[in-house]
């Protein structure tokens, strides 16, 4: 018997075959040729071209403290250091950093163990890929009641999550109870989906020896944008949050479980983050599985790995096939944020012409956020940004199942949020490079009423 | 370095666009020609009763429809979408809300005002804010009154107020009230298989019938009969349950259709026909759409109450 919440909106996904969950073993991915791993602007990179570097060795030091190290991933020799990415050749055996030292006294308060979480390069592993210690220390300082642990994504063909918990229970639970203390939560939520009853009784006996009190499990039916943070904490809490507040505004903060699983190791192990687990599957890939990737492996390498395609896929998808992002070329490395790399074909992804909208009301209904799609769509087509912003335009999680649900075939989501970014580009201190500052009151809306944005974007940094 | 596994080799293009990728097999005409199946069986039933009468109007309104949508959706140059079944769907509600004893050449004027005033001059589906059929059907009643004096207790499918007792004797056997009963049956049918199919949403057909048989305990002119069989059921499952011309939010539905059930009980007290009851609260429901999905706008609660501070 399972503690249940309720949650009515969004969709109820047709279900596909999970055939990453024949095996519950995490195939082990041995050193790819060459990794390029990413890393911010403004650290100091502590390796030269040419220099030979052990898995786990730190590659970039951050002076700032709201941003993390990066370490390296192989064995490996650097071959080459651009602006955005340092290219390690790796080196036949895999050989550890001898600094990786498993911890003898484990911390127990809040500041140690976030800098060692920072010290450890954790990073949301499940969203934008944001270093997670600045999070947590400002739950701290607000004082939030309640520590949530995300393992429902709701979307079809992610098991890289339940596979973790299968092998890696106790160790989760440790590592939750850490992001609890980090925070300064009274207790922590792992929120499981209906469809895995078994992380649930898994977690719960694991729980049993640990007799760690403020750890307890939830399932949520599966209904699909329940994975997405506010949407899983207005669910766990039972209170709005207001579109334009943070999560932390109901008392709540929210973590992946991967997120916890390489806190444990942060912490207990003194392993940085530097691999993760990865679902490879979709209908297109012949072995679908789930392995540990290591920061900055190309795809290629990875569906190699699960013996190729079975049939030319449409799109190769980084994340899940609602919320995730179509990747350009094979070539493009995997990071730390992405759980799920899946091959869709053609079939799969097919949307039709679009059509007129008929106000069937459908994306209404689905909106996890109670806002109005079809009418945003409206205001943003019609250029009349000041009344999308009124109706709530910048709370669109972009979770797309409004556009999932649409029977005209209206790309809703997409449009919300390109008439969104004028909110998401942060204002600069400086002019930037794509914004520019024009006579006030000539042009713009809402917050940004002086600045004009520049179409076009600057050229991704791959 | 080397690999145990095989270097995949690939060099197709990959397709790059935003998400999801993945999309429901919903579509807006099989949304269009699932209604019109819906009313196959209230069709069959008339087809039984009035036989040729029945057909030639059926066919003629769907005829007329489908051909004035085609060339009027040429004439203001929009994209042809006759396959979508909507103008089909206009004809075949128009021809059963019509009586069996109208002239042919109204039915085809019907079916114009229907298409050109009810939707092509508005802007095509989904920008029409009255219901396509009422506009047609009431300009009908307005300007040519007789026909519907002549077929008051009949229209082409559609029963008029009968006593509950009527209903209960089709399942009886009693031939005098077959008509009835069957009718009653067949629309049950097709709007139970919509509600199923979640093509319409079922707050409008409860909130509906249920003020419906609310209001009948207290007007006397009203038998519960009367609620539960022909024009009423009919626009409870077909007519108000239109995606254009109702409100996009559950609980404005819900108002707008207790709010037509209370305008149609208003002029039941006025109007003999209930027809056209029904037919003119919808259509002043309808202009009340827009107020009404401003008032229950969903997220109230998540709102910034003062507007946005403007910086300096």
């Amino acid at each position: 018997v399972f503690k249940m919440k309720r949650f009515s909106k969004g969709v109820r996904l047709p279900i596909f075959e999970r055939r990453s969950l024949l095996t519950t073993q995490i195939m082990l991915l041995e050193q790819p040729p060459y990794v390029s791993i990413p890393y911010e602007a403004g650290g100091t990179v502590l390796v030269k071209e040419g220099d030979e570097i052990l898995s786990g060795a730190r590659l970039v030091e951050e002076k700032r403290w709201d941003k993390v190290p990066t370490y390296s991933s192989v064995f490996g020799r650097v071959s080459k250091i651009t602006e955005c990415d340092i290219r390690i050749e790796s080196i036949e055996r895999d050989r550890l950093s001898p600094s990786i030292q498993v911890r003898v006294e484990i911390p127990k308060d809040a500041d140690t163990i976030t800098e060692l979480i920072r010290e450890g390069g954790i990073v949301n592993m499940d969203g934008d890929g944001a270093p997670i210690h600045v999070g947590l220390a400002q739950s701290l300082v607000t004082k939030v009641d309640t520590l949530i642990i995300n393992s429902c994504h709701a979307e079809p063909f992610l098991t890289a999550d339940q596979l973790l918990v299968i092998n890696f229970a106790t160790e989760i639970l440790k590592g939750v109870e850490l992001l609890r203390l980090a925070c300064g939560a009274k207790r922590a939520v792992i929120a499981v989906s209906q469809d895995q009853y078994e992380v649930a009784e898994i977690l719960n006996s694991k729980n049993y020896n640990l007799k760690l009190k403020a750890i307890e499990t939830v399932v949520l039916p599966l209904r699909y944008p329940q994975g997405e943070s506010r949407t899983l904490a207005e669910t766990i809490t039972g209170k709005k949050i207001m579109w334009h507040k943070a999560v932390s505004s109901v008392g709540a903060h929210v973590e992946n479980i991967a997120t916890a699983f390489a806190c444990y190791e942060a912490v207990y192990l003194g392993k940085p983050l530097f691999e993760r687990v990865v679902t490879v599957g979709g209908p297109c890939v012949a072995d679908p599985k789930n392995m540990w990737v290591r920061n900055g492996t190309p795809t290629v390498q990875l569906i190699s790995a699960c013996k190729g395609f079975l049939r030319d896929p449409e799109c190769v998808v980084f994340g899940g096939p609602m919320s995730g992002r179509a990747i350009e070329h094979l070539e493009l490395p995997v990071s730390l944020e992405v759980n799920a790399v899946l091959g869709l074909p053609s079939d799969f992804t097919f949307r039709g012409a679009e059509e007129q909208c008929i106000r069937c009301g459908r994306c209404v209904d689905v909106c996890p956020e109670d806002l109005l799609p079809e009418t945003l769509v409206r205001m943003v087509r019609q250029g009349n940004i000041e009344m999308a912003d009124q109706y709530g335009i910048e709370g669109c999680t972009d979770c797309g199942a409004c556009t999932y649900v649409c029977p005209s075939n209206i790309p809703l989501s997409e449009v919300i949020v390109s008439g969104q970014s004028p909110f998401k580009v942060p204002l600069p201190k400086v002019p930037g490079s794509n914004l520019e500052v024009v006579e006030p009151g000539t042009f713009g809306w809402g917050t940004y009423q002086n600045v004009e944005l520049v179409n076009e974007q600057p050229p991704p940094a791959t | 370095m080397s690999s145990h596994h095989p270097q995949l080799k690939f060099d197709k293009k990959l397709k790059v666009r935003h998400g999801p990728y993945l999309h429901t097999t919903l579509s807006v005409s099989k949304m269009m020609w699932g209604t019109a199946l819906a009313l196959l069986p209230a069709w069959v039933v008339s087809l039984v009763f009035f036989g040729w009468n029945s057909a030639r109007i059926t066919v003629l309104s769907i005829v007329c429809a489908v051909t004035f949508e085609y060339v009027f959706q040429k004439m203001f140059d929009r994209k042809v979408s006759i396959q979508k079944g909507h103008g089909f769907l206009i004809g075949f509600i128009l021809a059963l809300l019509l009586p069996p004893t109208m002239p042919l050449i109204l039915v085809g004027i019907g079916a114009l005002f229907s298409i050109v005033f009810g939707k092509e001059l508005l802007g095509g589906l989904g920008k029409n804010r009255l219901h396509p059929v009422l506009v047609g059907y009431g300009m009908l009643f307005l300007i040519f009154p007789e026909p519907f004096a002549r077929g008051t207790t009949i229209s082409n499918a559609l029963v008029h107020p009968t006593s509950l007792e009527e209903i209960w004797y089709f399942f009886l056997g009693e031939p005098q009230s077959a008509v009835v009963g069957a009718m009653v049956l067949a629309l049950a049918i097709g709007g139970f298989f919509l509600v199923v199919k979640g093509w319409v949403r079922w707050e409008i057909p409860v909130c509906y019938l249920a003020t419906l048989a609310l209001g009948s305990t207290w007007i006397n002119a009203i038998s519960l009969g009367t609620i539960f069989s022909g024009i009423f059921l009919f626009a409870a499952f077909f007519i108000l349950t239109e995606p254009a011309t109702t409100p996009v939010t559950k609980s404005a539905c819900a108002v707008f259709s207790v709010g037509a059930a209370m305008l149609s009980l208003f002029f039941l007290n006025w109007i003999q026909y209930s027809s056209a009851s029904v037919v003119f609260s919808v259509l002043l429901m309808n202009s009340l759409v827009s107020p009404l999905d401003h008032f229950f706008c969903p997220g109230k609660s998540k709102r910034v109450r003062s507007p946005r501070v403007k910086a300096a």
